[in-house]
């Protein structure tokens, strides 16, 4: 007798980089039956379009317009998904994706809402990256990832933010920059760069590795690029991007947001922060920290924005002279 | 034409939204549109495998069972219903359905 059975054994013979397929596939799918636009980012696509050796990956990764995360989010948690870590008052303020649990799978489901780096606003990202993407078959159905260009963007911007800066990553970058030469794809990373706003982010990593990349041509068309430095720059990240999420939310759910920041409740500490001793003086200790690490973060900022602000002009004004001196010979 | 013959002459094809992905003898197989009350993916293997792998919209059940007999040695009959009733449980989970006749 055969039969078709369901929770069996032989789920874990599939290796992560099949489940990752199947995974992406089935959710990404299930999320458009649910009217949501999700691409399917990092992971198995950029192996799939040759920008990266294949890996075996611990999660599937999606990304979604912030306006359909709360759709994208329902539809999961139908599917039987569950949000891996308690919601606290870091998560809501700096986190830019949710990951996802299911008991069925052996991968995580991390939802992504915003792609940090980006020198355009999330919303606008998304819809740039959603115009140009491309179909790829996976798994027996069709899903839908960035453009070449823009994924290979992508790939820079989260080293940057999980190496900080302090990875060295030359050598994957000649080898996505070599990739990208011989498939014929600089032209579009130029577009993507341009109008991601990311040239000067990506310039030293991906734009000078590509011989004749037409440089001189591309200017970014976004003008945050600015407040990501800034982000990057700054010690305390995450109250530069608190700053930034806390306009996302009413004024009342604001005001809660920034009273739990500044006196971060208890709960939180003990789902966040585990190894944070269960008592009164240790939470307040903590809390302490934080102020402290919170003051050198504003603080390195300003000096940072002061320092690019200062720049700018000081280049405006030594344009001008030569252009004075220029115009009296 | 028998109901019997009626069906053995019907072919099947994955569903719209079904997802699979094959490792050595064995498919994994889950459905998109049905994630909600099917939550985790279906796992074939041995007989199963060989009856899924064969359902491409080309070949009929009663060319199925021929390969199967053929591939097993096993009584005809028996594997003949063995086949129907696999492929009716896949077509209640809505993971394969049947081929438009006109389609073929």
């Amino acid at each position: 007798m055969i039969e078709v059975v369901s929770e069996h054994p032989s789920l874990r013979l599939l290796p992560d980089a099949g489940a990752e397929l199947l995974l992406s596939a089935v959710v990404s799918r299930h999320l458009e039956l649910a009217g949501v636009r999700v691409l399917v980012i990092k992971g198995a696509p950029l192996a799939m379009a040759g920008l990266r050796s294949p890996r075996e990956s611990g999660d599937v990764d999606l990304l979604v317009a912030p306006a359909e995360a709360t759709d994208a989010a329902l539809a999961l948690v139908s599917a039987g998904f569950e949000v891996a870590s308690p919601v606290t008052v870091w998560s809501r303020l700096s986190s830019h994706s949710t990951t996802y649990v299911s008991p069925h799978w052996s991968l995580a489901v991390d939802l992504h809402y915003e792609y940090p780096g980006f020198g355009v606003d999330d919303a606008s990202a998304f819809e740039w990256l959603w115009s140009r993407r491309v179909r790829l078959p996976m798994a027996g159905l069709v899903v839908s990832v960035p453009s070449v260009g823009d994924s290979a963007v992508m790939i820079v911007l989260h080293d940057r933010r999980t190496t900080r800066g302090k990875g060295s990553a030359a050598d994957s970058y000649a080898d996505l920059a070599a990739r990208l030469q011989k498939r014929g794809h600089v032209g579009d990373l130029l577009t993507a760069a341009g109008a991601l706003g990311v040239v000067r982010d990506i310039r030293e990593a991906l734009l000078l590795p590509c011989e004749n990349a037409g440089l001189a041509d591309v200017t970014d068309t976004a003008n945050q690029s600015v407040a990501w430095r800034l982000r990057v720059a700054s010690n305390g990240r995450f109250w530069a991007v608190a700053a930034g999420r806390l306009r996302r939310y009413a004024p009342r759910e604001r005001l809660q947001l920034l009273v739990d920041a500044f006196w971060v409740p208890a709960r939180d500490i003990r789902v966040g922060m585990p190894m944070v001793p269960d008592n009164g003086t240790a939470r307040m200790r903590y809390r302490m920290m934080r102020w402290a690490r919170g003051v050198a973060g504003v603080t390195s900022t300003v000096v940072a924005a002061f320092v690019a602000g200062w720049r700018r002009v000081s280049r405006r004004c030594t344009a001008s002279w030569r252009g004075l001196v220029g115009a009296r010979r | 034409m028998t109901a019997g013959a009626e069906w053995e002459a019907r072919m099947f094809c994955l569903a719209r939204d079904t997802a699979q992905v094959r490792c050595g003898g064995a498919v994994f197989v889950a459905n998109a549109a049905y994630l909600e009350t099917q939550q985790s993916p279906y796992v074939f293997e041995g007989p199963s495998f060989e009856i899924w792998t064969r359902i491409d919209g080309e070949r009929s059940e009663e060319q199925i069972v021929d390969e199967l007999t053929e591939l097993y040695g096993a009584p005809r009959e028996q594997i003949a219903a063995d086949v129907r009733t696999f492929l009716t449980q896949l077509l209640e989970l809505h993971l394969i359905e049947e081929t438009p006749q006109d389609s073929v």
